[in-house]
């Protein structure tokens, strides 16, 4: 099996994609996150009339300005992505796609672009409540756009409320609102939101445990630890249950995905949740999935919990690799799940159906051209296997997926277990005669940002081979493109990403390092 | 930059007029990364490294429809 082809086209273009992807969700988590904070404190400075919680206020304002100005538009390179290395995902989505993101550009981006004028340059211009109500839309503006993103992703990993159409060969749109609120969509929303919580809540507390290990603006860092803490806390608190609700929707629609999460290869009644483990080598070539040996070396497992999580019933059947590949279990509609070659068999149909559909249409044959039509449609659900050789090319990569869930679940408990203990000592004001505390609380931060790496992981490398779930592969979404181009564009938006990262990190570390006395003027910029 | 005490009529050009004219050397910094990021990526990177392929290829949506009906039959 091999990781990655140096000279295919599909490669390149998922590793730039990955590797623009992974650089977006560095800006866009802290930004969700800090916005919160900032309209937090905010607040307390208009309830309470403390110039404090003003000053708190702006020095994170400041923090999160940075923070948007340099990753702003970053995710206008994964749009440029879509027409130049998916073209054919591009099209055959339609407006599916296009409308979320026109949606984002036109309310949620203005309303942030608005707003945050008044927010930068609007103090002691506006009345504290108007500047208050700017930056909590400035919060909300922020929130939105990431909203329609994830219905758009969400569709990806759901396909509903659609019609494909053979004459454009694309998918129409028929029911907006079951897009739009699609449980996968609901429950990734305020999954990716509530993790961009946490986010900026570990990074309020790491810079000011980093103020109160140098005994710097005390009362600043302490204020700051407070919200911190317990926003964070709350938030990773969210993210398990929120995290609780995605396991039950990947188990409901792509149960491969949830399969390749816990290694699990033969299905079981009352399966358990793997809480750690370590996967059998042979199982890393996926032609193995069906061989002799067990799935773990090693592994600790909390029984019956994966059953609980996937289905709401502790002794409910959860397939494995090895089921959904062969088939005949019953599905939680209470249907029989089709094997792999069935499910083949119907999508080559389907494809055929729509070769000769055109043919047909062609050479004006209509009453033909029906019959192929009303094939392809009922078919279609199946569209993608048509493309797949053999079962395997079913199977994500299950090693990289199974360790990086358990790394985003470790993380998640980490922090709680965290965010409780700075409040503890904060509540107990014994945090700075703590420092070992203040130490694990800075050098911690790294964790928060790699846990929604790995998360994204879990949720687009598990989604493989699909680029639209069961109906698209990626090696039929991608464009015709030479390999060289692909890799030439991977090179300059690497360059293009490292620069921005750069700059964005060194700006923000010499405006900590500040600290917060210079937010005491009219305008933070 | 002197703090301002008056509260009379708000008036949002004004206000951004002052923001940028009075902005702080960080500020400036932002928004020039924001400007060449976005000249960069607009003028640079998308129509010479990321055009979009059927725009490029295709003149209109008939023949982008035909190329995508072909790509999804033929390929492997």
């Amino acid at each position: 099996m091999d990781f990655f082809n140096a000279s295919s086209v599909v490669d390149w273009s998922r590793l730039q994609f990955a590797m623009t992807a992974g650089y977006h969700w560095l800006f866009v988590p802290l930004t969700l996150g800090l916005a919160v904070i900032m309209s937090v404190m905010e607040t307390m400075y208009v309830r309470t009339g403390k110039e404090e919680w003003k000053h708190a206020a702006k020095f994170w304002m400041k923090l999160f300005g940075i923070n948007f100005a340099v990753g702003v538009a970053t995710g206008l390179i994964l749009e440029f992505q879509f027409g130049t290395n998916w073209s054919n995902y591009s099209w055959f989505v339609g407006d599916i796609f296009g409308a979320p993101l026109a949606i984002e550009a036109i309310i949620a981006f203005f309303l942030e672009a608005t707003f945050i004028s008044i927010m930068f340059f609007g103090w002691n211009k506006v009345s504290k409540k108007a500047h208050l109500t700017a930056t909590w839309l400035v919060t909300l503006g922020a929130t939105l756009s990431a909203l329609w993103i994830l219905i758009a992703n969400a569709w990806m990993q759901y396909p509903i409320g659609m019609e494909f159409n053979p004459e454009t060969v694309r998918n129409e749109m028929v029911d907006f609102w079951a897009i739009a609120l699609s449980p996968v969509a609901i429950n990734k929303f305020f999954h990716a939101v509530v993790s961009g919580w946490g986010t900026g809540a570990a990074f309020v507390v790491a810079i000011s445990a980093w103020f109160l290990i140098k005994k710097r603006h005390n009362d600043f860092a302490l204020k700051s630890i407070q919200i911190g803490a317990i926003f964070g806390f709350i938030s990773f608190v969210l993210l398990a249950i929120t995290g609780d609700g995605s396991g039950y929707e990947v188990a409901q629609k792509q149960p491969m995905k949830l399969a390749a999460m816990e290694g699990l290869y033969e299905g079981k009644e009352g399966a358990g949740l793997v809480a750690l483990g370590v996967l059998h080598p042979s199982k890393s070539d996926k032609s193995n999935y069906d061989d002799e040996n067990d799935a773990f070396l090693f592994k600790i497992e909390l029984p019956k919990l994966l059953s609980l999580m996937g289905y709401r019933n502790f002794n409910a059947f959860v397939p494995g690799i090895k089921d959904i590949i062969e088939g005949g279990y019953t599905l939680p509609d209470g249907t029989m799940a089709l094997s792999f070659e069935e499910k083949k068999m119907r999508g080559e149909k389907a494809i055929k159906a729509l070769a000769n559909y055109q043919v047909a249409k062609e050479e004006g044959r209509n009453d033909e051209a029906a019959g192929f039509e009303a094939e392809l449609q009922e078919n279609f659900a199946y569209f993608g296997y048509g493309y797949l050789a053999s079962p395997e090319r079913t199977i994500p990569n299950v090693p990289l997926i199974f360790y990086s869930f358990r790394i985003m679940v470790m993380i998640g408990f980490y922090y709680i277990l965290l965010f409780a203990m700075v409040w503890y000592f904060y509540y107990k004001k014994t945090l700075t005669a703590n420092r070992w505390i203040l130490y694990v609380s800075l050098w911690s931060l790294p964790l928060a940002y790699l846990a929604g790496q790995v998360g994204w992981i879990v949720a687009e490398v598990g989604r493989q081979p699909w680029a639209i779930q069961d109906i698209l592969p990626v090696k039929v979404a991608v464009s015709s493109l030479e390999v060289g181009s692909v890799i030439t564009s991977f090179i300059l938006f690497a360059v293009l990403f490292s620069a921005l990262l750069i700059a964005d990190i060194s700006i923000m570390l010499k405006q900590i390092k500040k600290g917060p006395e210079d937010t005491d003027t009219d305008s933070v910029y | 930059m002197t703090k301002t005490e008056s509260k009379s009529k708000f008036n949002f050009f004004k206000m951004f007029w002052e923001g940028f004219t009075n902005m702080t050397t960080l500020g400036k910094t932002l928004w020039i990364i924001v400007i060449i990021k976005l000249i960069f990526m607009f003028f640079i990177l998308k129509p010479l490294f990321s055009p979009n392929y059927l725009n490029k290829n295709f003149k209109n949506d008939q023949d982008k429809a035909n190329h995508v009906r072909k790509e999804l039959i033929d390929k492997p």
